[in-house]
């Protein structure tokens, strides 16, 4: 019995000891920073959006905490100049802005439901609206939008993406859209001209037999195929330019197995097996990955999105940038129409805030046009004003602002219902399954919509 | 008087105890509560209790197939285990033969691999396989040998990972097996030596007998290692393609924080300890017979 005893001690032992030093499992990027709690007095709440500073004045010390992505307060943050106009308007309000990578600030949102701090002000990703609103972390802002100048200022098609049946959640802040890249120099080192890109999904595949028949060691074209967002997101428009969608309109089935996704990832599965100019190991790459693989040269055509590619020049290099690299619309299949895939970002006020109408003031303050310009232009994102959109000056050291432009007019969301995350993973599994080649398209497509029906509808 | 040395031992060990108390049983015995609740990220404090519903899903998930999810992270578990028990006992045998001076400096050298983050590993070993410009497909290359997917081929994906981190772990085995070498008295070597025993006789009856507790401690950690392999597999794979490398500690994140299932991945922490239980058993079952030989 004592030898049991001991050995039992022995095991927990041992097991507690190889836990404790077995390898991290921590996640990449992931780095929550404490925000100060809110010390806003209850009484704050009653301030309406269009106060004076006599409003709050007397309200005691206030704090408004604001959860943005990291980068946004970087070179000309509209946050950070909001917060500085803010703190003028309202001497006894401390905005505290705390930036956050784009995981950590989606768990941190999440995980604040539960307890410990919450935001007063938070950027949401387009895709995480419904799951925000639903969680009832995002408040309806249906009251303040009755208030709201820039309202009418917003795009049709964005402000309809502000909605979660039928009430506002969210408020614009800027948008990215999907383009299609090329390596100029590839294109000249192949004879192609390397000005003009190709326009049709034919014109794509012959560009790019040229361009392998010529240079060893290039893919022709490549698209992200990794097991994650980008995958999904990069085949959208395919599917779109087909008339086909992700989700019926109400959202309820998945519908991407229809004529218009099969003939959408027969083109994925053509350019590796049949064209043979896109190498398998995309099944490895993420969004970013191909895109290295662009700038670096072992790519010449891909699909990216404007954010991530363009964005990382600085202004002052976007000519050079222009000489070595091209953007423009996504090659068309025969008798489709032009289309663009859109994200973005949208601020919320949580749900908690005992200080909504301040919020709300904070948030029409920073999405301003005149606010969030610099940025836009700085980050190479499309504004989600007209009045912005219409200042092409402002962007006219942007190398591609013509087809960023263009493609926000054509551009399709990604659905912002709260399964989303779950629904990706449907989609990108039966991308790669597909890609991979032993399972026919249809058959990978019908297996994804089921399961991404399973979901839908548990 | 008897009192105060019965409590000055655990007085001396509260220290180390109240921390594995806080940081490793008490998240353990909240991953046990969560794995039969429905929590998720958004309601972690007002949950109900929903039986073993989580183990249930988890069985009949199909992305991935529940069998495949234990297959492949047993085969990564083991390969690893087995890569790094060779490669670790095989360098520290190698520098019980050098001089001290030279074995602490290779030491050294050898363990910085062990040291470095998960994601720094990650990152080095996916540029090391990257099919068009990576070392390997370099090297193979002049040689003539065409291009080959290191991380999105069937079965050579896990291989590779399997690769990656015996090359990041075996440090440790190095450790253990190098303080056992140190550790056993030379005067036996040497006494074989002068009886005429060969190499090969010499690591059979003395030197492997000698390391044996030292060696099965080190498989212990190898193995359970293994199973929690997170940061490597994330950065190198995501553990795709198609989950053919997906591990139950990357299924514990994506069920967890990528999709807000607490309670879901907190079913797979329930397993792996599970797993790992049975290994320690498995430990301490040899552990207690090799004792018993040398009584």
């Amino acid at each position: 019995m004592k030898a049991r005893n001991r050995a039992l001690v022995i095991v927990l032992a041992m097991l507690l000891v190889a836990c404790a030093g077995a390898p991290t499992t921590s996640t990449p990027g992931a780095s929550p920073a404490a925000a100060a709690p809110s010390t806003a007095p209850a009484s704050a709440a009653a301030a309406p959006s269009t106060a004076p500073a006599s409003a709050t004045a007397n309200a005691g010390p206030i704090t408004l905490n604001v959860w943005v992505r990291d980068y946004t307060l970087n070179q000309d943050s509209p946050f950070t100049s909001a917060k500085r106009a803010f703190e003028a308007k309202h001497p006894n309000v401390t905005v505290n802005l705390l930036g956050l990578p784009n995981d950590p600030l989606y768990q941190k949102l999440l995980l604040s439901k539960s307890g410990g701090d919450k935001p007063d002000v938070f950027q949401m990703d387009t895709i995480w609206l419904g799951q925000m609103a639903e969680e009832h972390l995002a408040t309806n802002l249906d009251s303040h939008y009755a208030n709201f100048s820039q309202a009418t200022d917003i795009p049709d098609n964005y402000l309809a993406s502000s909605k979660w049946k039928g009430s506002y959640y969210g408020v614009w802040l800027n948008s990215d859209v999907r383009l299609f890249d090329w390596n100029k120099d590839v294109f000249r080192k192949a004879g192609l001209d390397p000005e003009k890109p190709p326009a049709t999904w034919d014109e794509m595949i012959s560009m790019a037999q040229t361009i392998q028949s010529k240079l060893s060691g290039v893919s022709g074209v490549c698209f992200p195929a990794k097991a994650e967002e980008t995958t999904a997101d990069r085949w959208y428009p395919f599917l779109w330019m087909g008339g086909g969608d992700i989700l019926s309109t109400d959202f309820s089935q998945a519908t991407f197995n229809s004529a218009a996704g099969v003939q959408a990832l027969q083109l994925y599965v053509d350019l590796v097996h049949k064209y043979k100019v896109t190498p398998i190991s995309v099944l490895n790459q993420s969004g970013d990955d191909v895109e290295n693989a662009l700038f670096a040269g072992k790519c010449a055509m891909d699909i990216v999105g404007v954010g991530t590619g363009q964005a990382d020049v600085a202004i002052d290099a976007q000519a050079t940038y222009a000489q070595h690299y091209g953007a423009a619309q996504i090659p068309l299949c025969a008798g489709c129409q032009a289309s663009s895939g859109a994200g973005g970002w949208l601020l919320g006020v949580n749900d908690a805030s005992p200080q909504k109408d301040l919020a709300f003031e904070f948030i029409d303050m920073a999405t301003a046009t005149d606010n969030v310009m610099a940025f836009d232009v700085e980050q190479q994102r499309v504004p989600v004003r007209k009045s912005g959109l219409a200042l092409t000056d402002a962007f006219k050291g942007v190398a591609y602002f013509d087809q960023i432009a263009q493609a926000a007019k054509v551009a399709h969301f990604a659905p912002w219902i709260p399964q989303y995350p779950k629904l990706l993973e449907t989609i990108y599994t039966a991308i790669q399954i597909a890609v991979q080649g032993d399972v026919p398209v249809k058959d990978a497509l019908d297996a994804g919509v089921a399961a991404a029906n399973k979901i839908l509808k548990p | 008087m008897a009192t105060k040395s019965r409590a000055t031992p655990w007085l001396l060990l509260a220290p180390a105890l109240i921390l594995l108390v806080v940081l490793v049983l008490v998240p353990y015995c909240g991953a046990l509560f969560y794995a039969f609740t429905d929590a998720t990220l958004t309601r972690i404090i007002d949950v109900n209790l929903i039986g073993t519903a989580n183990f249930e899903q988890l069985v009949e998930s199909r992305l991935p197939p529940f069998p495949t999810l234990i297959t492949t992270t047993i085969v990564f578990g083991v390969g690893t285990a087995i890569g790094t028990l060779f490669l670790g006992t095989t360098l520290a045998m190698i520098l019980h033969t050098l001089s001290s001076n030279w074995r602490a400096a290779l030491l050294a050298v050898l363990l910085i691999p062990y040291v470095m983050a998960g994601v720094i590993i990650g990152y080095t070993w996916r540029l090391i396989y990257d099919p068009q410009a990576g070392l390997i497909n370099t090297v193979l290359g002049m040689f003539g040998v065409g291009g080959v997917d290191w991380l999105t081929e069937r079965g050579l994906s896990i291989l590779s990972l399997v690769v990656a981190n015996v090359w990041a772990g075996s440090g440790l085995v190095l450790l253990v097996i190098s303080a056992a070498l140190s550790n056993m008295p030379r005067n036996i070597v040497l006494a074989a030596q002068v009886d005429g025993a060969g190499l090969g006789r010499i690591l059979r009856r003395i030197v492997i007998p000698n390391i044996m507790p030292a060696f099965l401690l080190a498989t212990l950690i190898a193995l359970i290692g293994g199973l929690n392999v997170f940061d490597l597999i994330f950065v190198m794979t995501h553990g795709g393609p198609i989950y053919q490398t997906e591990t139950l500690a990357l299924t514990m994140y994506r069920l967890t924080f990528q999709q807000g299932e607490v309670g879901q991945g907190a079913s797979l922490t329930v397993l792996l300890f599970i797993f790992s239980i049975a290994l320690a058993t498995l430990y301490v079952m040899g552990w207690q017979r090799e004792a018993r030989r040398w009584k």
